[in-house]
């Protein structure tokens, strides 16, 4: 019997119909839905337990139905422990949104010359980018924080707009070379005969192109800013300690205010939550796919 | 409008010389074709000519301007790419005003002027009711379109085409053919087509450069590159179809003069013994046009044996090639045969126009009166 | 070397389209079929229904008439090339070919042997040792082919395999892919839109139209005698040229008044039918330039394209654009007003329905 050549897409699964198509079919069902259970489930709790009233966190056994109060998020955002919540947040929405537009703006340029141009030591340079992301960023705590205690940028938002815009920049520039090489080169050449300097067209032909490009590289950096814990409880104090300091706060000797920490926690999550879900359309392909076809 | 001439352009890509010293005269208004096979250097020349690569060495005019030194935008030029190169991003409107909204241009043109030029060139193409679709939703011909309205929407002196009609369907492109022409006598751009399609080229071009390895062989009218191509190469290329070169040994005996054809040996005629008068080699190239050759019978005079080595119809013809020391040999005929390939069959040659190539170096013996 | 029959074949997709419908064909053992049609017509979906590669909606598909429509494509025995060439990029030409004898853990020497006398026979035996990024596109087609080849199928389906190489490239390579056919005699089906392609290689060609069968048989079948406006228009190029006539009598007609002679043939379907809606075709290559007053149309000459011995010329006429075929040293100069004549042989007339009067024949597998 011979094998014919067929094209990956267009493998046809009827002629080889499976009688028990049922069980199976439920089986995985089941499956995927515990698993999505499971990864789902302490978002549920954190998010019932900053709604329960105070004895209804600590009831065992626990409680699925109560009835929902905002004190928590109240108590969190403006009374709890002389720190509201409300610096932290502007400091968490300041610092990533800065350092997250510096990434890619910088990135994008960078990343359109390492696709376009060729120099020499192009092919190091950009591994060399690359190899920023080989070391856990905890191996250079010392060193950061000695450079900005000398520099007198403790506690500052523009030192952590820098480091957390240094170390997106080398994802941006990964992800975003890729988008910039599937632009067929021709559609730059027309722009150029049309009249448009390179400059000119790198904003106004390729960026428009690699939007989904852009886009995935915006949330991934804005997720890493905002979540990044270490470096924002080294380097910060009170002026610019971002939400996840804030959070990591919660657990002193006062003892644990559970339902003040989770309400803190569900609006840690939201905002970033809020960005992804808003910029979702625009992610038309993956990350491993092109602009242009 | 302009006329186009180079002078000694070189153009080198490492190792590879892709332009080895062209000088051409491209007359203001003309429709011309250059044409070859891939890797002539036929759009090398093209991306020469618009900007898109600098020359090593030579001069291009345009007009009364030397434009070999200047960036795309100054050289008043348009072109249309072989796979349209739209801007994804806009519309048919946007992709035509392209042009039009370059920030160098931004004083020349106003908001009002813009839309006017949009219109006229939507309806001389055809596409006013694309104007608001997407360029992505297009088919291959409207894109096509597009990227003409594109090029000619700043009234360039030039118009350069990179192999326009290349990927559309077979019908279309003969339809375009015909477009392209009337659309070029209406705005009267001296206007330069590269192509690999011979029977485009002669369709098309008022004049028609053929190319071959970065020089050029011939230029000329399709007539004129037909009955009198100057090189074996051009004898073999252009044509419908295009004429058989066959190498052949030649004998001379006494007074006589023979050509020694595959087996056979055959009188070449008078004129060609006249073109061969003077002509001391072993072996020559010997290009006839198709109807000079036709099937004939084993014991008729002057008839070679060969072997089948395709069959196809052309129209109401069979067109049949041979082969003949390797060489392929063409002719058409109107009988119905059922032919198979490897089947023996009996040509005659006439040689009243056949034309002669010293094989040494491809050129023609003489200029040969036809 | 199988004949295949489709016996009432129709694919409709689950979104409702119907790609096929009710198709009666006999392909017969050893020969070349080309199925011709526009994009959309359904010569591909036939052709993936016979590889197993789309199930049958309605019918059976038969191979020496054993149903072969419900197995799947692996115990088909066909081969199938397409447009991208789709070769192992990491694999050298021979192993690109040997790779369906491996499958089928065949012994070293004699894939060594197979896929030599293959190489030979494409003319590729230098390039065994390169790999695809180092082929030209007609290069890497023949090692397509050769890979398709190599296992020796009863069946070798190609669904436009040429389209995107250049114009002298399909040239060559489509006498390679029929000088191969012959010498192997494999039973052939390829896919194609371009009529000069089939022209050039089929024995038969089918020509399809919105899923329908429209006309079978070989190229001056077609060419000669189509039986409805849809073949006439698609085969032969530059086509052929319609015009609107009035019936002036019970076997005559005429064209903007001037009577048009017609065969006695052509004047009998007149005779049998009372259709008044009537389009007269005539190719190119029928019809002569003469004198303004000599013809039976008069036309303006807006475009003259030369072809080598004969030119394409466009004409502007009180019934719209016509394309001759003549002569070159018969060509006229753009801008002049000539006259046309259209031979009484080579006439067509098509009925309301576009249905040929002259050679409606119901066809079946031809």
């Amino acid at each position: 019997m011979s094998v014919a050549l067929i094209r990956n897409k267009d493998v046809q699964v009827s002629a080889t119909r499976s009688h028990a198509a049922w069980p199976i079919g439920t089986l995985r069902y089941l499956i995927a839905a515990t698993f999505t259970g499971f990864c789902l489930f302490p978002f549920y709790v954190i998010v019932t337990t900053a709604l329960k009233a105070e004895t209804a966190i600590f009831a065992w056994p626990p409680v699925w139905s109560f009835q929902p109060t905002l004190q928590s998020f109240y108590n969190a955002l403006f009374v709890f422990g002389g720190r509201s919540a409300v610096s932290y947040l502007i400091n968490s929405i300041v610092i990533s949104a800065v350092s997250t537009f510096l990434a890619v703006a910088l990135g994008a340029m960078a990343a359109y010359g390492f696709a376009r141009f060729s120099f020499a030591g192009k092919g190091r340079l950009a591994f060399w980018i690359l190899s920023t992301r080989f070391a856990p960023p905890v191996a250079f705590i010392v060193p950061i924080y000695l450079m900005v205690q000398k520099v007198g940028l403790l506690d500052s938002h523009i030192a952590l707009i820098l480091i957390y815009t240094a170390m997106n920049l080398s994802l941006v520039i990964w992800i975003l070379r890729g988008f910039f090489a599937e632009i067929p080169i021709e559609i730059e050449e027309a722009a150029l005969v049309d009249g448009y300097s390179r400059l000119q067209i790198f904003w106004r032909v390729a960026v428009p192109l690699v939007r989904p490009g852009i886009v995935s590289a915006a949330i991934l950096s804005a997720i890493f800013s905002w979540n990044e814990f270490l470096y924002a409880m080294v380097l910060t104090q009170s002026r610019a300690a971002t939400l996840p300091v804030y959070l990591a706060g919660f657990s002193n000797s006062m003892g644990l205010a559970w339902g003040e920490y989770m309400a803190a926690g569900t609006m840690a999550v939201l905002p970033i939550l809020v960005f992804t879900f808003a910029l979702q359309k625009y992610l038309v392909r993956g990350l491993t796919f092109g602009a242009v076809k | 409008m302009a006329e186009v001439r180079l002078n000694g352009v070189r153009k080198r890509f490492g190792p590879i010389e892709a332009l080895r010293g062209i000088d051409l005269v491209i007359p203001d208004g003309a429709y011309v074709c250059l044409l070859g096979p891939s890797g002539c250097g036929k759009t090398t020349l093209l991306r020469c000519l618009a900007g898109l690569e600098i020359v090593d060495a030579g001069e291009i005019r345009i007009g009364s301007r030397s434009v070999e030194a200047l960036e795309p935008f100054a050289r008043n030029i348009g072109l249309a790419f072989q796979n349209y190169a739209l801007y994804p991003h806009l519309d048919v409107r946007g992709n035509l005003a392209f042009p039009l909204h370059a920030p160098r241009h931004r004083t020349q043109f106003d908001n009002k002027e813009i839309e006017q030029r949009v219109s006229s060139i939507a309806a001389l193409l055809q596409i006013e009711g694309l104007l608001d679709k997407p360029v992505v939703a297009l088919s291959g011909g409207q894109k096509q379109r597009v990227a003409l309205g594109r090029a000619l929407i700043r009234n360039p002196a030039v118009l350069l085409l990179d192999e326009p009609v290349t990927h559309l369907d077979a019908r279309l492109q003969h339809e375009m053919r015909v477009e392209l022409k009337l659309l070029q006598r209406r705005v009267g751009t001296t206007t330069i087509h590269v192509t690999h399609d011979q029977l485009e080229a002669q369709a098309l071009g008022d004049l028609i450069v053929i190319m071959r390895d970065g020089l050029i062989e011939q230029v000329g009218a399709a007539e004129e590159l037909c009955r009198r191509p100057a090189t074996s190469f051009v004898a073999s290329f252009v044509g419908d179809p295009p004429m058989s070169v066959l190498r052949v040994g030649l004998k001379r005996e006494a007074d006589t003069l023979l050509l020694l054809v595959g087996a056979a040996q055959l009188r070449p005629g008078e004129r060609l013994t006249r073109l061969l008068d003077g002509f001391h080699d072993q072996n020559v190239e010997i290009a006839l046009p198709a109807n000079d050759i036709s099937l004939g019978n084993a014991d008729d005079e002057q008839t070679i044996p060969a072997r089948v080595q395709a069959h196809e119809w052309v129209g109401r013809e069979l067109q049949i090639v041979v082969a003949l020391d390797g060489s392929p040999i063409r002719l058409r005929t109107q009988q119905r045969l059922a032919l198979r390939i490897g089947d023996e069959v009996t040509i005659r040659a006439n040689f009243e126009r056949a034309q002669a190539f010293d094989p040494k170096t491809g050129r023609t013996l003489r200029s040969s009166i036809v | 070397m199988p004949r295949i029959e489709f016996k009432g074949v129709s694919k409709t997709y689950p979104d409702g389209t119907r790609a096929v419908a009710d198709l009666n064909l006999v392909v017969e053992d050893g020969e070349l079929l080309c199925l011709l049609g526009p994009s959309g017509c359904g010569k591909s979906s036939t052709i993936r229904a016979l590889a197993g590669l789309e199930t049958v909606s309605d019918g059976v598909i038969l191979a020496d008439n054993n149903r072969i429509d419900h197995l799947p494509p692996q115990a088909r025995d066909c081969a199938m090339i397409f447009e991208n060439y789709a070769l192992y990029p990491h694999l050298t030409a021979f192993e690109n070919i040997a790779m369906p004898l491996r499958a089928r853990r065949l012994p070293m020497p004699e894939i060594k042997h197979r896929v030599t006398k293959i190489a030979r026979l494409l003319r590729i035996e230098s390039l065994m040792g390169r790999r695809p990024s180092r082929l030209s596109g007609g290069e890497k087609q023949r090692v397509g082919i050769g890979r398709a080849l190599v296992r020796e199928p009863a069946m070798f389906l190609m669904d436009e395999p040429l389209g995107h190489l250049e114009a002298y490239l399909r040239v060559e390579l489509r006498a390679e892919i029929r000088r191969l056919q012959e010498r192997l005699g494999i039973t052939t089906i390829y896919v194609t839109h371009d009529q000069e392609e089939a022209a050039a290689i089929a024995d038969r060609i089918v020509v399809m139209s919105a899923g329908r069968l429209q006309q079978i048989g070989s190229f001056l079948d077609l060419f000669d005698r189509p039986v409805n406006r849809f073949v006439a228009e698609f085969v032969g190029e530059p086509p052929m040229v319609f015009l609107p006539v009035d019936r002036t009598g019970v076997d005559s007609i005429a064209v903007k008044g001037i009577q048009i002679p017609v065969s006695e043939p052509l004047r009998a379907a007149l005779r049998a039918t009372k259709d008044s809606e009537l389009v007269l075709g005539v190719r190119p290559n029928d019809i002569s330039l003469v004198t303004p007053a000599a013809g039976h149309l008069n036309g303006k000459v807006i475009l003259v394209q030369p072809q080598g011995d004969h030119a394409i010329v466009v004409l502007r006429t009180p019934t719209g654009t016509v394309t001759v075929i003549v002569p070159s040293d018969q060509r006229p100069e753009a801008g002049a007003t000539v006259g046309l004549t259209f031979a009484g042989e080579g006439l067509h007339l098509f009925d309301s329905a576009a249905k040929s009067l002259l050679y409606n024949r119901e066809e079946s597998s031809g």
